[in-house]
């Protein structure tokens, strides 16, 4: 009993520090009271309730015209319908928490949306992206979302996967620097981030349940850039090196651990750690985005 | 190549042929309803014993859309087999295994050993003969299998046939013992043990 009234008690504490940034920044809108809340998502996570006000700042949105949403949404399917329709059939089908909240009409509606407004292909990972921001957010405002993201992140966005190649290339760098004993250890068994990381780093840990996790993940990415995977990639295997190192099957103790991540912790590491990166190592990482 | 102890499956093929629920089935005896497309490859593995000896079998399941073909190469290259699976109530993903040969023979291991698998033969809707799937597979010569992941027939066999071939590729002068992965029943709902 005593134990959950901390707890609780703690969790209104983040809460109402939130709603009065929040608040102050609907008064006065400065840089300064943004970057708190960044800040503070990034190392505490977004209360569920808030999340949606919050990721709506972060990206920085607009106000939303649902009117053109709707427009864009009466052209009807575009040319990679079909395609679309495949991918979001089968996008977070298997977490029911997700398929209670997003429904598949709405993803369909937002991806065709998206390429009537772009004029680009379709590409999956766009169903994942959009999946995660229908959660959070309602249907027009997931569409802006999505393409601030996508402008956010357009490498991985294009058709092939140089980009996201990129992004595991600069996992594979990172730990060498850093870690060179556990980077060796990977280089041993023939494991390259390519094989290993690619669907965490394309889909920006969505791919990895649960959907709470992910959303935690999110809540830093929108707040601080999506090139914080990269590091939550990096250091979750740092942290974890002490295991890696003894393990005979690296490829498997990763699979094991996968759903241990102890995200907290791991924001923790990454508030120190960051400032072990260079100058050229932050740029790298941002410019892979490009 | 990894030794006949340890051994290396790729599964490729085009989109939604049952790449996935193949490798689910043969793991876990279970076949997701709901599956999510995989993105990149996803490893799991399994210990069998043959003749009383432990075996590892290693599965890369890779994605079957055409955004990541560049990606799976990764992971067939060092295979000892492939298992190339298709859907036999769609033609395509049938004509599409002349394009994934040619891809197997010009990148990955030249004796790996590949298996054509029909899956989905559960499905009333069967438009690729077994006729047509035989003569291609001499015509490559390749293996061949048709299997259902959805109730779980031939699974088994695909993996028996691997790793049989597997050990005559790797041991030619060795007599090869003779392989059956048991067919897991379902457990009980009340089983505990």
């Amino acid at each position: 009993m005593c134990v959950l009234s901390i707890f609780s008690a703690s969790k209104m504490d983040l809460q109402s520090q939130f709603e009065c940034i929040i608040q102050q920044l609907q008064q006065s809108y400065t840089p300064e009271q943004l970057n708190l809340l960044r800040k503070l998502a990034i190392n505490q996570g977004v209360p569920h309730k808030l999340r949606s006000l919050c990721w709506k700042l972060f990206l920085q949105l607009p106000e939303i015209d649902v009117d053109q949403y709707v427009q864009l949404v009466h052209r009807g399917p575009c040319e990679f319908a079909d395609k679309i329709q495949k991918d979001t059939h089968r996008t977070f089908t298997n977490n029911l928490l997700f398929t209670e909240q997003v429904n598949e009409s709405s993803l369909i509606r937002v991806l065709n949306a998206t390429i009537w407004f772009r004029e680009c292909r379709y590409v999956q990972g766009m169903n994942v992206i959009a999946g995660v921001l229908l959660y959070v957010l309602d249907e027009p405002e997931a569409f802006f979302a999505l393409q601030s993201v996508i402008n956010r992140t357009a490498s991985y966005l294009k058709p092939g996967i140089a980009g996201t190649s990129n992004g595991c290339k600069i996992v594979d760098k990172l730990l060498q620097r850093l870690d060179p004993e556990l980077s060796n250890k990977f280089k041993q068994q023939k494991l390259s981030a390519n094989l290993y990381a690619f669907p965490e780093i394309m889909t920006f840990q969505a791919s990895k349940p649960p959907l709470d996790k992910v959303l935690r993940y999110w809540d830093a990415f929108l707040a601080g850039g999506f090139g914080l995977n990269i590091l939550v990639v990096v250091f979750a295997l740092i942290r974890n090196r002490e295991v890696l190192i003894m393990t005979e099957n690296v490829n498997e103790t990763l699979k094991m651990e996968e759903e241990h991540v102890d995200v907290e912790g791991l924001f923790e590491v990454l508030k120190e750690k960051c400032k072990d990166l260079t100058e050229d190592e932050i740029e790298e990482i941002e410019k892979h985005f490009a | 190549m990894e030794s006949s102890r340890n051994i290396k499956v790729a599964l490729v093929g085009d989109t939604q042929v049952g790449k996935t629920s193949i490798s689910t089935r043969f793991i876990y005896n279970r076949f997701d309803f709901t599956p999510v497309s995989t993105t990149g490859g996803q490893y799991k593995k399994k210990i069998i014993f043959v003749n009383q000896n432990q075996v590892q079998i290693n599965i890369w399941d890779t994605a079957g859309q055409e955004r990541f073909r560049a990606l799976s190469e990764l992971y067939y290259r060092s295979a000892s087999a492939i298992i190339l699976v298709y859907d036999v109530t769609r033609m395509e993903t049938f004509l599409n295994l002349k394009y994934w040969i040619g891809e197997l023979r010009a990148k990955g291991d030249k004796n790996a050993v590949i298996v054509m698998v029909g899956n989905k033969i559960d499905a009333a809707e069967r438009v690729v003969s077994k006729a047509q799937a035989a003569q291609l597979a001499a015509e490559e010569k390749v293996f061949y299998k048709e299997a259902s992941a959805l109730s779980g027939e031939s699974v088994c066999e695909i993996f028996n046939l691997i790793v049989e071939q597997v050990q005559i590729m790797q041991n030619p002068t060795e007599e090869v013992v003779s392989v059956k992965i048991q067919e897991q029943k379902d457990k009980k709902w009340f089983a505990c043990c």
